[in-house]
């Protein structure tokens, strides 16, 4: 056994996690990435920082919890269960995350300004006001759309359409960065990337992760808060100047917001989602529920069903994600099929290789978003060597 | 307790909040044109 002991870096942050498991009640920051770890892990480290021998470890677990720890299982504890980065820079880097290309555009240090100004926003009663005046222009709009159709979107610019939505996204962004400096959390800056095949703005608020849970889910929310605060001025000027282009700058962004709130890809509905509940990993956590069922249909060696609780987790996140999917699908189909026929109809060349540009980039994104499926589900139901050996996957 | 569960430690992952900028089903114009004559014979 080496006698030397690895020592818990002094740039570690350890804090309290107001999750919704008690098992992992702790949350230690190192290098922007963030762990949730039981209390006899976080002794442990604690530990680490004065102790210089095995023996001095185990006196001091048996002093914090009771329990005679021997030192090989504290060494094998310290060296396989806990992650090296805690111990020293282990040159991973920060989690790419979901996006396999990203582009940060502005960092935090140049969005500090304005985030000092826009956190204001987060004050209570002035939060509900603009909630209330969004609703209150959202429904005069929809009487007007009622009455007048959506004839007058026909006339309307579809560039300057999408450069106003585009500009209602980007505040949809400082919206998450408003709300981690408006709460103290440590955050980074707004860029764009591809995710499923789609094109993004994301915002870097791993920070959010030490927060409280409502605090994180105010975070989740702050995007569209920013975005609805947007949209009704934008509301308020189509009443007053019924544009097309106004129009169709509000249709769009509607379907935005919707979309963003769908829990089943990792826009904010899933934060929120994940936050509100307080099951964090969830896509992780899901797809190991997924995969615990489709074992014990096989009647694997160990395998067991899955708690009632985690049946109706893995039920809800299936009944979403096959409404979603259906509807996407469905919706590809549809125009690709309309795309297709408008094709044969052509005749001017720049329509007709507007057409077929169009036509392509939808065959590539349906079929993306099928392979992202097919991928999804073979990771449910194929099996891997470590569960048929029985291991626990609990640690790292 | 088992140790494995005592000493768990679990990577969060990395938060992205994303917004996309394309929203399927979110086309103004109909997909279909009436058109109408009227002819006398």
């Amino acid at each position: 056994m080496d006698t030397t002991l690895p020592r818990l870096r002094d740039d570690a942050v350890i804090r309290r996690f107001d999750g919704g498991e008690p098992a992992a009640s702790f949350i230690i920051e190192v290098d922007g990435r963030h762990y949730v770890a039981t209390k006899w892990v976080v002794t442990l480290l604690e530990l680490t920082r004065h102790a210089r021998t095995h023996a001095a470890l185990a006196r001091g677990m048996f002093e914090r919890f009771g329990r005679q720890f021997t030192d090989d299982e504290l060494d094998v504890a310290l060296r396989t269960r806990i992650p090296v980065a805690f111990f020293h820079a282990d040159g991973a880097g920060a989690d790419q995350g979901p996006l396999p290309w990203r582009w940060r555009v502005l960092n935090a240090a140049a969005l500090e300004p304005v985030l000092q100004i826009t956190s204001k926003l987060f004050y209570r009663p002035l939060a509900f006001a603009l909630i209330a005046l969004f609703l209150g222009l959202d429904v005069l709009v929809g009487l007007q759309v009622w009455r007048d159709g959506l004839s007058s979107a026909s006339h309307g610019s579809l560039t300057g359409a999408c450069a106003i939505v585009l500009a209602g996204v980007v505040l949809h962004e400082f919206g998450h960065l408003s709300a981690c400096h408006r709460f103290g959390a440590p955050h980074g800056g707004i860029g764009v990337g591809l995710y499923w095949y789609m094109p993004v703005l994301y915002a870097e608020v791993h920070g959010a992760w030490m927060l409280p849970r409502l605090q994180r889910a105010a975070v989740d929310i702050a995007g569209i808060y920013f975005q609805c605060a947007f949209l009704a001025v934008v509301a308020a000027l189509w009443l007053i100047h019924p544009f097309g282009t106004l129009l169709i700058v509000l249709w769009t962004s509607h379907f935005l917001v919707l979309n963003t709130l769908n829990p089943v890809l990792k826009f904010d509905g899933y934060w929120l989602l994940s936050d509100l509940s307080g099951h964090y990993n969830l896509h992780r956590r899901v797809r190991g529920i997924a995969r615990q069922c489709w074992l014990a249909l096989l009647r694997q060696p160990r395998s067991a069903w899955p708690s009632p609780q985690d049946c109706r987790l893995l039920s809800l996140f299936m009944a979403l994600a096959g409404a979603y999917f259906a509807y996407l699908l469905h919706f590809l189909a549809h125009n690709l099929a309309y795309t297709a026929s408008r094709i044969q109809l052509e005749q001017s060349v720049p329509r007709l290789a507007t057409a077929v540009t169009g036509l392509a980039l939808m065959a590539t994104v349906a079929l993306g978003v099928s392979v992202m499926l097919a991928r999804a589900i073979h990771r449910v139901i194929v099996v891997d060597r470590a569960e048929l050996t029985g291991r626990s996957c609990v640690g790292i | 307790m088992e140790d494995a569960q005592l000493f768990s430690v679990e990577e969060l992952e990395a938060r992205f909040e994303m917004e996309s900028v394309v929203a399927a089903g979110s086309n103004l114009g109909t997909d279909w044109t009436c058109e109408c004559k009227i002819s006398s014979s």
